[in-house]
């Protein structure tokens, strides 16, 4: 049974990075945000927060059914972030069985994160994002590993003459010709390292102590039908189960606090009397519950209820008043109601063919933190492209007609003609005009002294920012994309 | 057992991390030829020749013009390698007539596997996307199974040699893609089309695609920087493809409304003579000396922009 569950970890860890690494999301056949659109925490905080209810959400159900039934069978067997956990431990030198800390306390922190989640999303606040395994496996494995690994290897193969080696990958769109990369994104690779360096104090600290998403399905399956039973009449008191468990069930004096249990096996396996059996039936071994108490519920609910409005007024700067950003195509002109949808998961970041979607730190409020934002200098919004919103798991960024997105306004370019060349040099360029991609250009020039001098045609300018990343002048570019005013839309 | 893993790991790393190093020097890009490839210079025996070819399939009058020259057969060589230098540099379908079309691509490769060629690369550093310029103006399509190598140049400047430019008025040196330098024959298949800053974009202006570096920078006295480097990168044969011409809103396009039909395919080993007549073509109605290309490429002796010292055959079909 263990290796059974190794088996379909393993199947699950290369489907999530299949998904990831899958060149053009829209058009493969399973929905590249499946790992997000069943997940029943993300699901659950962005009906609060965003007060709308999308067909896609009903795939959560099945996990919510899984859990009900078999408890935390997610966990142990699915959860990419469980299982890259559970690789990591195994390079840990492996010593006599040791009796790891159960630590009650620190193990009902998972719920309060959980009740900070769901009283911010009652206030409209959506972070589960922050939290969630999935969003943080996903940030730190595609937006952090993944530009690292590509950097090695285009640098090695290229650098020794062996780019035939890499060049089939570069077909299919991996490893291809340019190079990528995100705003700080060695934070989400810092999240991670914590996440599993933890593990060596204890097997799976943070599934045990921290996961919002683990403490929901937790108290999902408060009734399952899958039991742990210990069949006390044969234990040697060999304690092989306490050091093999995964999450901390056994306690000492053998008694369970089974509600965490991962039905991960290990036990099953290492018991010297094969006495612990998972099964449909349960025994009479002593169960406890770590379910904070209802004094303990009480004071972080109102903790809770004042961090909604603590972040969303961070920093000084009101929603939808807060400064302005270039968001993707299609997304709500009001920033709130954005951020409400928006499950941080970066998603259509990894999936902007140009890397021009990047995520943001704090530049706009703490709120808004690893949402995504174009920046016309790393990369453009592509004429013939709708990715972004074709993976969205929350529909924050819709998913609209490639007609429809070629319309939409992300901003209005503006010339710096303090620092445009035709302007201060007297040299010809119109590199911006050039690159223009709306079919009646929107960039346009006149020509004084035999020069060139370009100006923006604002009812046809769309903010894709291509000329802002093509100008030619070093840093900040002469022609800058803002998001447009309402007047202008 | 456990060292002697260890030991086996680091001997069999070293093993190949030396094995990779020494592979690096191996002229595998082949730089060590001897740099005598510069285009032959050969004048054809009679007057200059400009073929004219216009019809209703592009394939076909390509190859008529391509007659018309005396064959493809003259150009390329048994067992060379050639390279075809199209404009494939923006995102549109081939429909917006920003990009030259497919099939007058191909029409050419074929001929040059006919005649013998080795190897056919299309060669062309995009201003979008490359592979999804490849794949929207309709390469993908039309190239299936073709045996034609297609050559997405990138940034890398180790993709590029510098070359001096002797006689440059204004550029002393630029840098061009090895593919170009080190090939047997080089064919310039540009669009006619509409351009902000150059007017129109003909031969000459097309080779901006072979070059690395910063290209913008050639924006400023664009017409007398591309005569520059058409002093040292002459391509042996230049057929024009005017079958779909963009009007206005170039050089990218994009509205149907800006794209003319004229049927026309112009083919000359002389660049500036087929610059010179597609600036004639009934939707520009201009002359070769409106355009700086053509201009400064006459005035530094690259070619001929005269029309009536060029003998025109034309063709309907």
């Amino acid at each position: 049974m263990i290796y059974l569950r190794r088996i379909v970890q393993l199947l699950f860890l290369a489907l999530f990075l299949f998904l990831m690494l899958y060149p053009e999301p829209a058009k493969n056949v399973i929905p590249a945000n499946l790992f997000f659109i069943s997940n029943p925490l993300l699901v659950i905080t962005t009906i609060i927060a965003s007060r709308t209810l999308q067909l896609a959400f009903l795939a959560s159900g099945l996990i919510i059914i899984a859990s009900i039934f078999l408890g935390r069978v997610f966990c142990g067997w699915a959860c990419p972030l469980g299982t890259t956990m559970d690789l990591f431990h195994r390079l840990k030198k492996p010593r006599k069985p040791d009796i790891q800390p159960i630590l009650p306390p620190l193990r009902r922190v998972k719920y309060f994160v959980l009740l900070t989640i769901i009283i911010a999303a009652i206030f409209g606040a959506n972070i589960a994002g922050w939290l969630d395994p999935i969003t943080i496996a996903f940030k730190s494995f595609a937006l952090s590993l993944y530009p690292a690994v590509d950097y090695i290897l285009k640098g090695l193969f290229n650098k020794v003459g062996l780019k035939s080696f890499i060049s089939p990958l570069n077909d299919i769109g991996i490893l291809d010709t340019h190079s990528i990369l995100f705003h700080n994104s060695i934070i989400f690779f810092l999240i991670l390292t914590v996440i599993l360096l933890l593990t060596f104090y204890q097997t799976r600290f943070w599934c045990r102590n921290l996961c919002p998403l683990g403490a929901l399905l937790t108290l999902l399956s408060k009734w399952r039908i899958l039991n742990l039973s210990t069949g006390r009449h044969l234990c040697t008191k060999c304690q092989r189960c306490q050091s093999s468990c995964k999450t901390g069930v056994f306690n000492s004096d053998f008694s369970l606090n089974d509600e965490e249990c991962i039905q991960c096996f290990s036990c099953v396996k290492e018991c010297s009397k094969t006495g612990i059996s998972i099964g449909f039936s349960k025994d009479k071994s002593v169960r406890i519950s770590i379910l904070p108490s209802r004094r303990g519920l009480l004071v972080a609910s109102g903790l809770a209820v004042l961090s909604a409005p603590l972040l969303k007024r961070s920093f000084g700067l009101r929603l939808g008043q807060s400064l302005p950003r270039l968001r993707p195509p299609g997304v709500s002109r009001s920033e709130g109601e954005f951020l409400s949808k928006c499950q941080r998961c970066g998603e259509c970041m990894k999936a902007c063919p140009t890397n021009g979607l990047q995520p943001l730190l704090a530049e706009s409020g703490l709120y808004a933190m690893f949402s995504p934002v174009l920046v016309p200098r790393i990369g453009n919004c592509r004429y013939y492209c709708n990715a972004c919103g074709q993976v969205c798991p929350s529909h924050a960024i819709p998913d609209m007609d490639l007609a429809d997105k070629q319309e939409w306004k992300i901003g209005r370019a503006y010339f710096d003609t303090t620092r445009c060349i035709p302007y201060v040099n007297k040299e010809h360029c119109l590199t911006c005009e050039e690159f223009c991609p709306v079919p009646e250009k929107a960039i346009e020039h006149y020509v004084k002294d035999g020069l060139e001098y370009p100006y923006v045609v604002k009812e046809r300018c769309i903010g894709c920012g291509l000329c802002e990343k093509v100008c030619p002048v070093q840093g900040l570019a002469a022609i800058r994309v803002s998001p447009p005013k309402d007047a202008e839309l | 057992m456990k060292d002697i893993n260890r030991r086996q790991f680091l001997q069999s790393l070293s093993i190949l991390g030396i094995g990779a190093v020494a592979s690096g020097y191996l002229p595998i890009h082949g730089q060590d030829k001897p740099e005598d490839k510069k285009p032959d210079e050969k004048k054809p025996d009679s007057k200059l020749v400009l073929a004219v070819v216009e019809g209703k399939k592009p394939a076909e009058i390509t190859i008529e013009a391509l007659a018309i020259l005396g064959g493809i057969s003259k150009f390329v060589r048994k067992d060379s390698v050639v390279v075809l230098k199209p404009n494939i540099a923006w995102e549109k379908p081939m429909e917006l007539a920003a990009t030259t079309n497919p099939e007058v691509v191909l029409a050419i490769a074929r001929e040059c596997f006919k005649a013998g060629a080795k190897k056919v690369k299309v060669v062309e550093r995009a201003c979008n996307n490359p592979k999804k310029c490849f794949q929207i103006c309709g390469f993908e399509n039309a190239f299936n199974k073709s045996g034609v190598e297609f050559v997405h140049l990138t940034d890398d400047h180790k993709e590029y040699k510098e070359v001096k430019i002797p006689d440059g008025k204004e550029l002393k040196s630029i840098l061009i893609a090895k593919d170009v330098l080190e090939c047997d024959t080089f064919i310039n298949i540009p669009i006619a089309k509409h351009h902000g800053l150059a007017k129109l974009t003909l031969g000459i202006k097309n080779l901006m695609g072979i070059t690395g570096g910063k290209r913008n920078e050639l924006h400023h006295l664009l017409g007398q920087k591309m005569a520059d480097i058409l002093s040292v990168i002459k391509p042996h044969l230049t057929i024009i493809d005017a079958y779909r011409v963009l009007v206005r809103n170039g050089p990218t396009g994009g509205n149907p409304k800006d794209v003319a039909f004229v049927g026309k395919v112009i083919a000359s080993t002389d660049i500036v003579a087929a610059d010179s007549y597609a600036c004639t073509l009934k939707p520009f109605s201009l002359e070769g000396k409106n355009i700086s290309c053509v201009k400064a490429a006459y005035d530094s002796g690259l070619g001929e922009m005269d029309l009536s010292k060029i003998d025109i055959i034309e063709k309907k079909i």
